[in-house]
């Protein structure tokens, strides 16, 4: 799929990007504590050439967001989107190999943090698209002689989350946080950009990324994902799941400013990542039984380089992300419940097949356990439309929704029950 | 706030617009006050040529300040489908209550509304009913009563016409409906669909 001009004026997002200040600029703040009095960056930062600033475009806004430093908004900070490259080219991509990442926006923020990232031409964003059109970029955000990045999708309006996405735990009641697409960050959380040491002496990095490069340095073991479920009460209903080619899942992306392992915290941004080539079609299941949907995907090792034009100086941190779908299938019992309360009754020898639903988080559905990183990342099914639940009758019973009918809108919190 | 057939914008997106969703052909807008719809889904039900059954998986909610008024509803690519009626059941408290909301996908029509929160006594045609500003505080059931009149009479999505005072709007809810003449041809063809073959036996 690709964006026209048109569809792109709904592809917007808004962000959040917290920003760590330093001390003695945060101090400087003239509001009271708790106002919403802006901190002002320290200096003008300079800006990345060749990219027009996003307030002398006049296009539509392809992402918006706020950054703050203890929680209060930043005015100055510059905000650049860099673009990553298709999904597919992970692929064949092999470890030590580097890609400079383009710049495709900036802006700077205003009194209130706030920021407009707008794109001089939409169709500068084309090679970056993956199948379903969606694109990755990283964000960073600069003020203060620090550098703080976090990465987000950019996906056309019909896509979007509308913030009513339904969030699941799984089983093992891990507390991460889910992939919303807010890009909110903790102060002086993680994804920072580690100043360059040179002789054991840190250098003080200043000013925005005037080149942003990302690296393989290492691919993990393939991890089970969470790509669906569904629930039944009654032992006369059949259910299917199909992940088809081309489906989409987003996935939280762990950051570091080491790489080291113990260092990672999960679901620092997101990213998607796309279905194989062929289907994925899970084992029907019939009868009584609560299950949850998994294949495997593959998850790399990333260094981020920021070189900065001012000083030339490189800064550096690492993600962990999903790469592409590795494949195999299999159904796991789960203790989870459906919450789905709202039933009508379809008759024997009825079918119902729903594509698309409201976009389902697994808070921890994608767990990575390597040497290199162990960590539980968020997984979210539910944008594609070639993520397919069936249920097929035996007898006459009830399907039941989740905040809606079983038809429509929360198709992957469908459950079954006798009449 | 969540309902059936229904997709309520809110929140952070709000800039991700309506307005990217709305497009307006021939003066009639897209979507509009009783959309956006984010349904993809069908429904198979088996029954014999002539027999009626109830489909009724659409719920109806005016988000808007102004009332609407529903003018046509009819489905898209229709191949053999009769509508019998085309109704809206008022269905008040949903979704917070539970239980059996409403028709579902059933045989017969009008269906047995036993245990149905749907309030059937209050029933109207679907066109030139107006439904309500400031949903979905009140919402309709869209529910349909059809017959087939082929081997696989089948339409592809709804489509309603419908305005205010000053706009006319059309939307597409996604759902497919297909009425099958064979007791198992709707687990048939989704067999097919999945990959689920009959081997035969061997003597």
């Amino acid at each position: 799929m690709r964006f026209s001009r048109t569809q792109l004026g709904g592809l917007a997002l808004a962000v959040v990007v917290s920003l760590t200040a330093a001390p003695e600029t945060a101090g400087a703040s003239t509001g009271a504590a708790g106002s919403p009095s802006s901190v002002p960056s320290s200096h003008e930062i300079a800006a990345v050439p060749g990219v027009p600033d996003s307030g002398a475009l006049t296009g539509d806004v392809v992402l918006a967001g706020t950054v703050t430093a203890d929680s209060r908004p930043v005015a100055g900070a510059l905000v650049v989107a860099y673009a990553w490259p298709r999904n597919d080219v992970w692929d064949a991509t092999s470890v030590g190999r580097t890609y400079t990442m383009l710049p495709v926006a900036q802006a700077r923020t205003d009194a209130d943090g706030h920021y407009d990232l707008r794109v001089f031409d939409p169709r500068s964003l084309d090679p970056f698209r993956n199948d379903d059109g969606a694109v990755n970029v990283s964000l960073t955000a600069t003020a203060n002689g620090k550098t703080q990045v976090v990465d987000q999708v950019l996906r056309d309006a019909g896509q979007q989350t509308t913030g009513e996405s339904e969030v699941m735990t799984d089983d093992s009641a891990m507390t991460a946080a889910p992939a919303a697409n807010d890009g909110s960050i903790d102060l002086n959380g993680p994804g920072s950009m580690a100043p360059d040491t040179i002789g054991g002496v840190v250098q003080p990095a200043q000013g925005s990324c005037s080149s942003m490069t990302t690296t393989n340095v290492a691919n993990l073991p393939p991890g089970w994902v969470i790509v669906g479920q569904s629930f039944s009460g009654t032992a006369y209903v059949k259910a299917n799941f199909k992940y088809t080619s081309g489906a989409t899942s987003e996935f939280g992306v762990a950051a570091s400013t080491t790489g080291a392992e113990g260092t990672w915290t999960a679901n620092v941004g997101v990213t998607t990542s796309t279905a194989g080539q062929s289907e994925t079609d899970f084992p029907t299941k019939t009868g009584k039984g609560k299950y949850f949907y998994e294949t495997t995907f593959n998850s790399s090792k990333f260094k981020l380089g920021c070189y900065h034009y001012n000083t030339t100086q490189w800064t550096y941190s690492y993600q962990v992300r999903a790469t592409d779908q590795f494949g195999g299938a299999k159904a796991v019992s789960t203790t989870n419940t459906s919450g789905a309360t709202e039933c009508i009754p379809y008759n024997k020898g009825t079918t119902l097949r729903v594509n698309k639903s409201k976009a389902i988080t697994w808070s921890n559905g994608f767990q990575i356990n390597s040497p290199i990183a162990t960590v539980a990342l968020s997984s979210r099914t539910g944008y594609s439309t070639s993520a397919e639940l069936d249920y097929t009758q035996i007898k006459d019973i009830q399907l039941c929704g989740k905040g809606g009918g079983p038809a429509s809108t929360t198709a992957l919190t469908v459950g079954a029950k006798a009449l | 706030m969540k309902r059936r057939g229904l997709l309520i914008v809110t929140g952070l997106l709000v800039l991700a617009g309506v307005g990217s969703g709305c497009g307006s052909t021939f003066g009639v807008v897209e979507g509009g006050p009783l959309g956006p719809s984010d349904m993809d889904t069908a429904i198979c039900i088996p029954a014999k040529i002539g027999q009626p059954v109830t489909i009724g998986t659409i719920a109806l909610a005016n988000t808007s300040d102004r009332d609407v008024v529903i003018d046509e509803v009819s489905f898209l690519d229709n191949d053999g489908l009769v509508i019998i009626q085309s109704l809206a059941i008022p269905n008040p408290g949903y979704p917070d209550k539970e239980g059996s909301l409403g028709s579902g996908a059933t045989l017969g029509f009008p269906p047995d509304t036993t245990g149905f929160t749907e309030d059937w006594s209050k029933k109207m045609p679907t066109t030139g009913l107006t439904v309500p500003a400031h949903g979905p505080s009140v919402t309709w059931d869209l529910v349909f009563g059809l017959r087939g009149t082929k081997q696989v009479s089948a339409g592809q999505g709804i489509e309603i016409a419908y305005h205010d005072a000053q706009t006319k709007f059309h939307i597409m809810f996604k759902l497919a409906i297909e009425i099958q003449n064979d007791p198992d041809g709707c687990v048939k063809a989704d067999d097919a669909r999945n990959g689920v073959t009959t081997e035969p036996s061997e003597a």
